[in-house]
């Protein structure tokens, strides 16, 4: 084939790949079953109808019919459905691109629109698909269309002077063209994070299909929990910083998300009017203290230092829902998205709800979240034991013990509940030792199943309580906050999610919607909520994934959380973070030039340094000065190189230009290597030796060892010349050595013996590449010394 | 190689203009191409959406283009850098007609060059009827970027492209040179250019070789004059192998000469190429006098201006086949005069002459005195042909044996 056949036959091929990913970019996203076996076949077919030229043979006529027809039908379907604007405008860009893969006719002008299509459509993407595999669809698509334009760039050349080597498209010129696109897509990693994430956010989307998440819902209706114990999909990421692998206490965290008040003997819900306010947040650290949740006297025993407990670091999928997790207890919440800038798009605050005790989020869009937790050990269960109501007028008691009405609410009818709950209970038990015993009664007497026996959907408490005793988390938490309020104690349900599964790809804990849960909270006089869990250990053992397909999913998901975490979320916050490790890096001393303004930098101990070891900044440091010694070496060569005449510009001599080089070039390595290490003695002197050794160095070997034989006597002719040119000769312009040499035993008559010795060597090496011995050197440096001492006689 | 008569021109310096602007210029200069101006429009477009919705993907894509254009930079810099770039014109050049040259593009680095297109900057006109005027391809100013460049071979006076340039290497691009109007004319230099490696922008660097170019009136044929000629001053049969036959001189070979003419005996034992001249037998000599005036006192009515160059092109003609058939020609204008001689070298100096060659208006006044060339036939064996106007030649003091009007048809009638 000729070569120019072969070129267009592989720019066709890499831009129907072009096409097909970047259409795979928003088929991810959802855009319907029908376009996209539409889009795939036509995408098929247009290929043989090009090679059969089908354009040629329909009237153009007719295409820009076709094209006007989609741009109606488009617009009939956004005047006449309720889609949004994106999902409508991508089925436009995928139908014109059909039409105009059809039309086709081959010319520069065709496939220009079609790459322009195509990239349309990866821009739609970003809005319709943002999981990882649109990463990997960019990565290839950076790929294949920078290959393909390269490609098209040189078919339209072809194509305009009519002729193509044929060397011109053999394999080097196509690594080298794969080496670019390699480059282009390690380019665009770089500039997506180097560009400064400062945005006005006027158009920022908000309107991120809300999802039904259990442990998020605000309605519970019991019975329907089953369906989702075995939904892997992921909820929250959870790293435990300074900790590896999981802590054992992870798997039983009760991730606290919202409560409930009123159970109508069906279904929780929650009828009390939330009361929304803020919490105290410190600009500095960003983080706020949620001590307002609970009550003094529980905030008295936290403050204990030995209550400290771990970090988290959470990372909370786009759920649609502004609910924030907490466990019980936990001290301060962190959002690195509280960055105080007025227009960042992706700021976030922190409320809470002094009704439920939930937690909100709020943000400018509904992108994940990424937070810190830092929770306190859970205080001993005997300070709560004898906390008592003991009046109404108790001054223990928080003064809205009327707030607390709504969560003694019963419904009517339950009497056998009712009965169950005085016969376990005795009234002059304390709130805790009362939920004590109905957590022990429910969690011995009653199994934990999924599979759930038919109940009353009238009465399922009872149902459960009395007739299948079979239930789930759901069962057991509701039985046990209407058997408390029965026996005169404030409880709530609390929905949430329960521990995780560790993911060992990714080292992070994964909760995912199967581990969604339900439990109790109950009201402690004086300390306030504190959480209860009936449910037996076989329900709370998070349920764990085995085989090939969950090792793929994991693997998957750590990917996933990867690409949420460097590449979704990444913003301003990051970039800053970086710059701050980056300025540290390149520092007197290793100190961040930002630190001065960051208390939390301050507050945070130093990184232990391994003695011995080699940093990244060690690694930059002497890089750089390799490259500065490198500079140095070429500045040394550069002196006996004959085709590069030292500075043309100035018309400096090559030993002034080399000596000024030696100077600037040490006094940079003294400078560097000075300031970086804090002025140590041993280290400036190698900054500034450095540079001259090896340009000394550089000139050593050019002049004997390290340049061809014709080279080193080119050197040493230029020698001899800069030897007479003291006396005032010149070599002319048109004097080959043979006859300036002729001359020279003319003019200085002494020395004509080693002059016709020195032409003898010269030629030779010269012109026969035969190396000059020692002998012929030193004869040589003999005659230099001579004819320079000549001077003073001459003058 | 003979110096070819094209630069041995008149040489006029560049005004200080273009001096300095050529001392400001640049060293490199970037256009869109249409492509490339959508594709900055998608850019800013896709900047806008990131900035203004903070969705990182967009940057992503945002890092895509902008590495293309960054990709674009380094690259067709990679191309340009260090290449040198020579011309090899053609011997003789004449307006309106394509000659065959070519191009020495080098590139002395170890790694290659791709898409490289090579072309003559604009080239000015120093004298001759379109003096002042510029000709060559038109630039756009990389500001202007709603204007598309057309980067077709039209308007160039001089195109060469090379797919590529293996490292370490020189190529013969082949080119057509092609200047519109007789003339002197300046080339400032040569211009490389690459929109490699995806076509969205055109980078040029433009390389000082200042060069003059004399460009000779095309050639028409003028059967009809040279009829006239023969008719008026007889047609004789000549002997072409020869010449004729009493021996000379040697002369050196010119460039261009029939080979078959070389004395190969007296070359080898000169060490150079000879030519044995034989001395004419029957030598005829004609004096071409072009009276190149109106003969009207006010104005050059628009037709003369084009008789006048569709005559000078004539008298190319007649003067090209007086040569061939071995006449001696002379040439005189109202401004110099050019003895009788013969062959390629003298023909170059007539047409030099004819190149800048202005039309003037009112009487011709007088002539200058005709050269009188040694060797050559005695005065009063020349026959002279007097070309001009029929108001200028009868203002001429000078007699002819020949007159040949130039005027247009409409005119004579």
């Amino acid at each position: 084939m000729h070569p120019v056949q072969t070129l267009i036959r592989r720019h066709e091929v890499l831009m129907y790949i072009c096409v097909m990913l970047s259409f795979l970019a928003v088929a991810f996203g959802g855009t319907g079953v029908v376009m996209n076996a539409l889009f795939v076949m036509g995408w098929a077919a247009s290929w043989f109808a090009f090679k059969y030229g089908l354009a040629q043979r329909v009237p153009t006529g007719a295409w820009n019919a076709l094209i006007l027809g989609s741009v109606a039908l488009t617009g009939a379907q956004m005047y006449l459905s309720d889609e949004s604007i994106i999902a409508v405008g991508v089925r436009f860009i995928l139908l014109l691109l059909l039409i105009k893969l059809f039309s086709r006719k081959g010319a520069e002008r065709d496939d220009w629109q079609i790459y322009a299509l195509s990239f349309l459509l990866m821009a739609a993407g970003t809005a319709l698909n943002e999981d990882v595999a649109y990463g990997a669809l960019f990565a290839t698509y950076v790929f294949f269309v920078t290959f393909g334009l390269a490609l098209f760039h040189m078919r339209t050349e072809a194509a305009r002077h009519q002729r193509i080597q044929r060397e011109g498209m053999g394999r080097v010129y196509q690594a080298a063209l794969a080496i670019l696109a390699g480059g282009v897509l390690l380019s665009s990693v770089a500039i997506f994070f180097v560009f400064p994430r400062v945005g006005l956010g006027f158009f920022a989307p908000k309107s991120r299909a809300t999802q039904a998440m259990t442990g998020f819902s605000d309605k519970v209706e019991l019975g329907s929990h089953g369906v989702i114990r075995d939904n892997p999909e992921v909820v929250l990421r959870v790293e435990f910083p300074g900790y590896k692998g999981m802590p054992p206490e992870a798997s039983s965290y009760h991730w606290r998300m919202m409560s409930f008040a009123t159970y109508d003997g069906v279904k929780w819900a929650r009828s009390l009017k939330p009361r929304e306010s803020g919490l105290a947040f410190d600009s500095k650290t960003r983080r706020y203290d949620l001590g307002k949740l609970y009550s003094p006297a529980l905030n008295e025993v936290l403050d204990n230092p030995s209550s400290q407990g771990r970090t988290l670091r959470v990372y909370m999928e786009p759920l649609g829902v502004s609910q924030g997790p907490q466990i019980w207890p936990t001290l301060a919440y962190e959002l690195p998205q509280a960055i105080p800038l007025p227009f960042n798009p992706k700021s976030a605050w922190l409320r809470h709800d002094s009704v439920y005790q939930d937690l909100y989020i709020q943000q400018r869009n509904e992108m994940g979240i990424i937070l810190e937790m830092r929770l306190a050990t859970q205080p001993d269960p005997r300070i709560f034991r004898e906390e008592t109501f003991t009046s109404p007028d108790d001054p223990n008691l928080p003064g809205e013990i009327g707030e607390l009405e709504p969560f003694l609410q019963l419904p009517t009818g339950l009497s056998r509940m009712r009965q169950l709950a005085a016969s376990l209970t005795r009234p002059e038990q304390t709130p805790y030792q009362k939920a004590e015993l109905l957590r022990e009664h429910l969690q011995t007497s009653y199994t934990y199943t999924t599979n759930l026996p038919p109940v009353d959907p009238d009465n399922p408490i009872e149902g459960f309580l009395f007739e299948t005793k079979q239930g789930h988390c759901e069962f057991f938490a509701t039985s046990m906050v209407l058997m408390l309020r029965a026996s005169g104690v404030p409880a709530r349900l609390v929905n949430g999610f329960l521990g995780g599964v560790w993911n060992s790809s990714g080292d992070y804990m994964a909760v995912r919607q199967g581990d969604a849960h339900a439990w109790v909270e109950v009201y402690i006089p004086r300390y306030g909520w504190v959480p209860f869990d009936p449910t037996p250990s076989a329900g709370t053992v998070p349920l764990q994934n085995e085989g090939i397909g969950a090792t793929l999913r994991e693997i998957y998901d750590a990917a996933r959380m990867n690409w949420m975490r460097y590449v979704i979320e990444y913003d301003l916050d990051n970039q800053l973070e970086g710059l701050r490790a980056l300025s540290k890096m390149l520092s007197p001393g290793g100190k961040s030039f930002l630190s001065g303004s960051d208390s939390k930098q301050a507050q945070e101990p130093e990184e232990e340094v391994e003695p011995g070891g080699w940093g990244a900044r060690d690694v930059v440091i002497w890089a750089l000065f390799a490259l500065l010694l490198w500079r140095s070496w070429r500045a040394g060569r550069r002196y006996f190189d004959a085709r590069q005449p030292a500075s043309s510009w100035l018309k400096l001599s090559p030993a002034v230009w080399l000596g000024l080089h030696a100077l600037f070039f040490c006094g940079v390595g003294a400078l560097w290597l000075g300031w970086m290490f804090e002025w140590d003695v041993a280290r400036t002197l190698v900054g500034a030796l450095g540079p001259a050794g090896i340009m000394a160095a550089a000139v050593l070997l050019g002049a004997n060892f390290g340049a061809s034989p014709q080279q080193r006597t080119q050197g040493l002719f230029a020698s001899l010349e800069r030897a007479v040119a003291r006396h005032g000769v010149s070599r002319r312009a048109d004097e080959g050595p043979a006859e300036f040499l002729a001359r020279l035993r003319q003019l200085f008559p002494a020395h004509a013996q080693r002059l016709h010795g020195f032409e003898r060597s010269y030629l030779r090496a010269r012109f026969a590449s035969e190396p000059l011995s020692p002998q012929d050197t030193q004869e040589f440096s003999r005659l230099l010394r001579e004819l320079r001492a000549a001077q003073a006689r001459i003058t | 190689m003979a110096t070819p008569p094209a630069s041995s021109a008149p040489v006029a310096r560049a005004s200080l203009r273009a001096r300095l602007r050529r001392a400001m210029r640049p060293p490199r200069r970037i256009t869109f191409t249409r492509a490339g101006k959508f594709f900055m429009l998608l850019s800013l477009a896709v900047g806008a959406g990131a900035l203004n919705t903070g969705n990182n993907l967009l940057f992503l894509l945002l890092g895509m283009m902008l590495s293309a254009i960054i990709a674009s930079g380094i690259l067709s810099e990679a191309v340009l850098r260090k290449l040198t770039v020579e011309r090899r014109t053609p011997q003789r050049l004449f307006a309106g007609r394509s000659a065959p040259a070519h191009f020495k593009l080098t590139n002395p680095r170890s790694y290659l060059s791709l898409n490289i297109e090579v072309s003559e900057l604009k080239v000015q006109a120093l004298e001759g009827p379109s003096a002042g005027q510029s000709f060559g391809h038109k630039d756009v100013s990389a500001f202007k970027f709603w204007v598309e460049d057309n980067f077709d071979d039209e308007g160039h006076v001089a195109i060469a492209r090379a797919p590529e340039l293996p490292p370490s290497s020189s190529r013969a691009l082949p080119t057509r040179y092609l200047f519109p109007a007789r003339g002197v004319f300046l080339a400032p230099g040569l211009r490389l250019a690459t929109r490699f490696p995806f076509g969205i922008f055109h980078k040029v660097a433009d390389v000082d070789r200042e060069r003059h170019f004399t460009v000779f009136p095309a050639a028409l044929p003028a059967q009809d004059w040279i009829d006239d000629v023969a008719a008026r001053f007889g047609d004789i049969a000549r002997n072409r192998s020869g010449g004729g036959e009493e021996y000379f001189g040697l002369r050196d070979w010119r460039d261009g000469e029939d080979r078959r003419r070389i004395h190969w005996r007296s070359s080898a034992r000169r060490d150079t190429f000879v030519v044995r001249e034989m001395e004419e037998q029957e030598q005829r000599a004609v004096e071409v006098v072009l009276v190149h005036a109106t003969g009207h006192e006010s104005g050059t009515p628009g037709r003369m201006s084009e008789a006048f160059e569709l005559g000078l092109s004539k008298t190319v003609g007649l003067l090209e086949a007086l040569v061939e058939r071995r006449y001696r020609v002379a040439l005189r204008t109202l401004e110099s005069a050019l003895g009788a001689g013969e062959g390629l070298n003298h023909l170059d100096r007539m047409l030099t002459l004819l190149a800048t060659l202005a039309l003037r208006e009112g009487s011709p006044g007088a002539l200058p005195a005709t050269q009188v060339s040694s060797g050559g036939p005695r005065q009063r064996d020349v026959a002279r042909v007097g070309i001009g106007f029929a108001a200028a030649l009868s203002r001429c003091p000078e007699t002819f044996d020949l007159t040949i009007p130039l005027d247009p048809p409409a005119e004579t009638e």
